[in-house]
């Protein structure tokens, strides 16, 4: 679900940082005035959750992946105005530093990711709480919830790729950007999410709740002690599972490489041509492109990188907390 | 401000006697002055001062010590800085931000801020290399960063009068020692002087100063004067207690279980440097 640079226009990536921009501004404003101070470093918590779950690629028929995204679950144990920051600046460090998502493209990425999913998510889950108060049905809306929650984005994703071609083309009638219409672009993302991601977050959000009830109540309910050694251990399991993701080995839909799109038969037939901003649009060289280091092997390549993102964004929730922390002081 | 009105008599046989100007009314306003000179001056040095008394009483780790975090912090050095791969480095990062994970955001700030600044400042220094070698320019602020973190997390996590203390355990020269050991002393004993000499200039400033740098002047004079008492004391001092500038560690080692684990780690720094390096 992370699109790429060059796949969106320019201009449509301008409309959704024009969204994007007053959504994080509230978002920031609610966390500082409704989130408890002691819960800021968690943030950090659930962006390196996300993160890492963003890294297990899930195989789907036909060569592509996916992944879950972790959206509902961050927005049910926080809030969804930190979700949205959280899965934002785990997105941030994705596009900067594992080339993960484009650059000009990151505002649309945080609205699928880190907007609808996480908001939709989290008001289903709330909806159907409020319907069925047991604790069979919490985990109902757990599992509803996170799974329309992905959904939901990955619709959004689909649109945006497919109004490319409706909108941007050359004189041979060859897209600019994305090439395949709506028509391919919805069938081909909403197959893989709900069919294999959607599954995947559900377990994954629901699997995760449970475990963060059981040990350490603290972080959903105020007023209780919060634990993190048992969040950190998960934590660890995840990392060192993390290159389970190596094994799917396709890549994700509407994720490919300027080499890979021409071989790509998602029409049918072979596409033939290189979208041309695709092939010479803007380029960035990312510290560690996909997760991978040059001249080691790809698991601890992949390892890794998922110690760094993750320590760096607990680091980064860390730092903010304490800057708050400071603030208040003076 | 004074004011006498003459109401009655009795008052008005007071008035007679005194000097007329002291019937006048005193309305002498004190100019604004600006100072912000002083009072930022007094809260760097007070700053500074409180890292270092912070410093002084950080908790000494039981598992881990100041010997051995010394000895490892100089070879994570070396072989940072001979290491021509980026997965050494990237290794070491990854422990370096797990290590950090594990401190308050003020500490991780505090080790931050200078590696950044450090890394920054290297950065700008090779940007010039940047135009004929794209590939691995940003190597050697890389390398920066991580020794800078290295040292400032060292110097964070183990109070001065133990990184004496090991180095006089590794034979480091007693001079050396005594030199780092005296300039982090002076440095809060004068830092508390130059204090204790602003609050005092502060207090006593009314209305405009108009010679700032002077008074500054007359502050660093005047430490500077009491550092050769304070000099002279302390001389003194360590020929009353038979001081020689030798510094005698008395090390009894038994074998412990840490000691193990300390080897264990270097050996798995060594083979982790020499295996991605390529010499294994």
């Amino acid at each position: 679900m992370h699109i790429p640079d060059n796949y969106l226009s320019p201009s449509t990536c301008g409309v959704f940082t024009a969204i994007m921009i007053p959504i994080w501004y509230y978002s920031i404003k609610k966390v500082k005035e409704e989130l408890p101070k002691n819960k800021l470093p968690l943030i950090g918590v659930g962006a390196a959750f996300s993160f890492l779950l963003m890294m297990f690629n899930l195989p789907i028929p036909g060569g592509t992946t996916a992944h879950a995204v972790g959206g509902t679950l961050v927005a049910i144990l926080l809030g969804p105005y930190a979700a949205c920051i959280a899965i934002s600046v785990a997105l941030l460090i994705q596009a900067v530093i594992f080339g993960d998502g484009g650059i000009i493209s990151f505002a649309v990425n945080c609205f699928n990711m880190a907007f609808l999913l996480p908001f939709s998510g989290y008001y289903i889950f709330r909806l159907i709480k409020n319907i069925l108060p047991t604790s069979l049905g919490e985990k109902t809306a757990i599992v509803i919830g996170s799974y329309i929650g992905i959904n939901i984005a990955a619709f959004a994703a689909a649109v945006e790729f497919g109004i490319q071609p409706l909108l941007f083309t050359d004189a041979a009638g060859h897209a600019l950007y994305c090439p395949y219409p709506i028509s391919v672009a919805v069938p081909a993302m909403m197959l893989a999410h709900l069919l294999v991601a959607g599954v995947a977050e559900a377990i994954f959000t629901l699997a995760i709740y449970e475990f963060i009830v059981k040990v350490s109540p603290g972080i959903i309910h105020n007023g209780q002690k919060i634990k993190t050694n048992p969040v950190f251990v998960l934590m660890i399991v995840l990392v060192i599972a993390s290159p389970l993701g190596l094994l799917a080995d396709g890549t994700a839909w509407g994720e490919w490489g300027a080499d890979e799109i021409a071989g790509d038969t998602s029409l049918g037939t072979v596409l033939g041509y290189i979208p041309d901003k695709i092939a010479n649009g803007f380029n960035y060289h990312a510290l560690l492109p996909d997760y991978t280091m040059t001249g080691m092997p790809d698991i601890i390549g992949y390892i890794l990188s998922a110690v760094i993102g993750t320590a760096a964004l607990i680091i980064i929730f860390k730092l903010i907390g304490s800057h708050n922390d400071t603030n208040k002081a003076v | 401000m004074i004011q006498i009105k003459p109401s009655d008599d009795h008052s008005g046989k007071l008035l007679t006697n005194m000097p007329a100007w002291l019937g006048d009314n005193d309305d002498y306003q004190p100019v604004n002055d600006n100072e912000n000179f002083l009072s930022k001056t007094i809260l760097s040095v007070i700053t500074k001062l409180t890292a270092l008394r912070e410093n002084s009483t950080a908790h000494t780790d039981v598992f881990f010590t100041a010997s051995f975090k010394i000895f490892l912090t100089i070879l994570l050095i070396l072989f940072i800085s001979l290491s021509h791969q980026l997965l050494f480095l990237s290794i070491v990062l990854s422990g370096f931000l797990i290590y950090l994970c594990s401190l308050t955001g003020c500490t991780i700030l505090r080790i931050l801020k200078p590696a950044a600044f450090a890394a920054l400042f290297s950065l700008l220094i090779i940007l010039p290399a940047a135009l004929f070698e794209r590939s691995s320019f940003f190597l050697l602020p890389f390398k920066v960063f991580l020794t800078t973190g290295a040292v400032t997390a060292l110097a964070l996590s183990t109070p001065f009068y133990s990184i004496t203390k090991a180095l006089g355990g590794l034979h480091i020269p007693g001079l050396f020692i005594m030199i780092l050991d005296l300039t982090v002393k002076y440095i809060v004993l004068l830092g508390h002087t130059a204090q204790e000499l602003l609050t005092a200039l502060h207090l006593r400033s009314v209305g405009k100063n108009h010679q700032k740098y002077q008074s500054l002047g007359n502050i660093l004079g005047m430490t500077f004067i009491k550092s050769q008492e304070y000099a002279l004391a302390t001389h003194d001092a360590m020929l009353c207690r038979c001081f020689t500038g030798e510094y005698h560690i008395s090390q009894q080692h038994h074998m412990e279980i840490r000691y193990i684990v300390y080897v264990m780690i270097i050996i798995i720094l060594s083979s982790i440097y020499f295996f991605t390096e390529g010499y294994l």
